[in-house]
């Protein structure tokens, strides 16, 4: 039986550093934000403790900067009390403060709830204590030995290059971006439920239908696709050799990877992930054929320089295959030089001289030439036409 | 997801704003009201503690109404001393619906009113402003998702069999409070007949996932979605699209037409009232499986099964 990941309910007393830093601790951690609440949330008092009591959250964390954020947050506290005091088992309340003040007001306020103190998120220390906090409490061990794989994949890739190594990893219930350098912090994205099986709906229900609809090289009407991502949410391992169950799996990994960088870049970590000289792709992407696998990272990793991009495989997902190079070209001065002992991997040298941002055509007339041909480029014709 | 008799937990997640509930212990009867309340979206805040004048632990002390009363306006919500009176009352029409920790009374107006009623015959064993849970003994079928509010009604089956698609043309006023059996597949037109018509709720193979968006809105997923409001209730038993239902399952709904049953929209399960000797459940031999394409579930044959297919029983 799966076993949900750990829901979070948040609640900064602003917009800012204290906001963007629980948002990223709750990616490195691997839990799920299942609803973020501030004081100027437009939601009225009712809506908002009904909101909390649907998310039914394992934690509630307040962020408060000093006691007038305290203030700030007390409707919130309020709303939480109304809407899941009664909840069982009872939300755990997380205050991340620095401030004695904050404490003070906050604790009253959460005094039916078992409260933890952890220190000022918006310090490296106060984050990284807020993440060990978060994954101790999670009870999906194997997706957090999952994610704890992946990291460590990350690093042991970055010593072994000596350079900046980013590990993109989408599984069926979560998508993980991770990225190492040797001598630098470790930067880790696990968002869930996000992924390409059991939480195929939720990319739908982020990123809507038509974006999903529009990385797929040919023409499909909307009902048909969104039976095949709601069959794939509720049978999820079910493999399929079709074409089109296929081009949903690649469709929902594109979005899937563009929301796990949304979300990393509303913790104010997206623009630093993608300066990387390696890319290793693993989990699902990874067992895509391997001209698409490269293909979705040229289409969805906003890539300045030119990365050798790796493919994770073997039992323990640790073997790592080259798997081509891609050269970005966007101003239309593509560098093809390879050095001597440097390999091309199994699809080779992608120069990529799409503008960007990459924009696709709304129109399907416009639409699917454009994707069957990005598609025919890597050698991967298009046959269906469902 | 087989048929299956046995003692049951049937909780009800209730929404906030809890007015009236079925103490624990209580006796039910499927469909009785165990739960009510009203929708609350706006508050207003009065300050009460500070008004008359005491600490906001104390405040219990000098409460007049508690929560979740209603009130009138200028309804004194609480006072203090004899001589020089001090009190608070409210501005407004509504319910007291909560006190903060500082003291203050939130009142909400009364705009919409929801009820929740028990699932299965039982016993109230949990009973607070979260959820209600009744345990009680009852046949159970568990489905894929189910979309709508709870639904109660007597079982009656509207197709000729387990791959027939629910028929518009099938639905009539004449089946208003019935739970009706569906088939393989009930198009958005079946479902929102049936709900014009005053059918419960409609049980069925599979939905199309566009048609169910088109009934219950754009942010639908596949999980399911409780509803408190008056719309149609769908239970989708094995997949989205088309799914003929294997004769393990439709077999003994049929045999269960005319006995009072629930769909209960929080844990996705048909439940049916009728004693335990009221269906014989064939032996369970049919696998099902996702069509390539993803786009329906089918009946393969067990000889020829492959490991992508999953037997009834399997769990989920």
């Amino acid at each position: 039986m799966t076993v949900r990941p750990l829901r979070v309910a948040m609640a900064a007393a602003q917009a800012g550093p204290v906001s963007r830093s629980m948002r990223r601790a709750i990616l490195a951690a691997g839990a799920e934000l299942a609803v973020a609440l501030d004081p100027a949330d437009p939601r009225s008092f009712g809506e908002r403790a009904q909101a909390l009591r649907d998310a039914h959250p394992d934690v509630a964390l307040f962020g408060a900067a000093d006691g007038a954020d305290a203030d700030r947050l007390a409707l919130v506290a309020e709303a939480l009390r109304f809407g899941c005091a009664a909840q069982r088992p009872a939300p755990h309340a997380l205050v991340v403060t620095g401030d004695a003040g904050a404490v003070s007001r906050m604790r009253p306020l959460l005094a039916e709830f078992e409260v933890v103190i952890l220190p000022d998120v918006r310090a490296n220390e106060g984050r990284r204590a807020l993440a060990v906090h978060l994954r101790a409490m999670r009870r999906d061990v194997a997706a957090a030995e999952r994610d704890d794989a992946l990291e460590a994949l990350a690093f042991a890739a970055a010593e072994a290059h000596a350079a900046a190594v980013l590990v993109v990893d989408v599984s069926g219930a979560s998508t993980s971006i991770v990225r190492a350098q040797p001598g630098a912090a470790l930067i880790a994205v696990h968002a869930r439920p996000l992924g390409i099986g059991s939480a195929a709906d939720r990319v739908v229900a982020r990123a809507g239908l038509d974006r999903v609809r529009r990385w797929i090289p040919w023409a499909v009407d909307q009902p048909t696709l969104l039976e095949r991502v709601f069959n794939r949410a509720r049978w999820p391992g079910v493999l399929s050799s079709a074409a089109e169950a296929r081009a949903v799996e690649i469709a929902l990994a594109h979005e899937a990877i563009a929301h796990a960088l949304a979300d990393a870049t509303a913790a104010g970590i997206g623009p630093a992930l993608c300066t990387v000289g390696h890319v290793i792709v693993s989990g699902g992407l990874a067992e895509l054929p391997p001209p698409i696998s490269l293909l979705v990272v040229a289409d969805t990793l906003d890539l300045a320089e030119r990365v050798a991009v790796h493919r994770a495989s073997g039992a323990d997902g640790t073997t790592l295959r080259p798997l081509g190079v891609i050269a970005p070209a966007s101003d239309g001065r593509g560098s093809l030089s390879l050095a001597r002992d440097q390999d091309a991997g199994e699809v080779g040298i992608l120069v990529d001289g799409r503008p960007r941002p990459l924009v696709i055509p709304v129109r399907d007339a416009e639409r699917v030439p454009a994707v069957a041909r990005w598609y025919e480029a890597v050698g991967v014709p298009v046959e269906a036409t469902a | 997801m087989t048929w299956g008799y046995g003692p049951r937990t049937v909780e009800h997640p209730l929404p906030v704003g809890a007015a009236r509930l079925a103490p624990e212990g209580t006796v039910v009867r499927a469909g009785d009201v165990i739960a009510s309340g009203a929708t609350v979206t706006r508050v207003l805040v009065v300050s009460v503690a500070r008004r008359v004048g005491v600490e906001p632990g104390d405040l219990d002390r000098v409460l007049r109404v508690r929560p979740v009363a209603d009130v009138a306006r200028n309804d004194i919500l609480a006072r203090t001393g004899r001589t020089f009176t001090r009190a608070a009352a409210s501005p407004i029409d509504g319910r007291l619906v909560h006190i903060t920790i500082g003291g203050d009374a939130c009142i909400a107006p009364v705009v919409d009113d929801w009820r929740v009623r028990s699932a299965i015959d039982g016993i109230v064993a949990r009973s607070d402003a979260a959820a209600l849970a009744v345990e009680g003994e009852c046949w159970a079928l568990a489905g894929l998702a189910a979309y709508g509010p709870d639904a109660l009604g007597v079982l009656a089956v509207a197709v000729d069999g387990p791959a027939d698609a629910l028929a518009p043309s099938r639905i009539d006023v004449l089946q208003k409070g019935r739970i009706l059996v569906g088939g393989a597949r009930a198009a958005a037109e079946a479902i929102t007949r049936a709900h014009a018509c005053g059918v419960s709720g409609v049980v069925v193979g599979a939905a199309p996932a566009g048609g169910l968006r088109v009934v219950y809105g754009d942010d639908l997923d596949a999980r399911g979605l409780l509803t408190f409001d008056d719309r149609p209730t769908v239970l989708c038993l094995i997949g989205f699209g088309s799914a003929e239902l294997p004769r393990e399952i439709f077999d003994p709904l049929a045999s269960f037409a005319g006995q009072r049953a629930s769909i209960h929209v929080a844990s996705a399960s048909l439940f049916v009232m009728a004693p335990a000797t009221a269906a014989r459940l064939p032996a369970a031999g049919s696998r099902i499986a996702l069509a390539d394409d993803h786009a329906s579930v089918r009946i393969v044959d067990p000889e020829a099964a492959s490991p992508e297919a999953l037997a009834l029983d399997a769990d989920r």
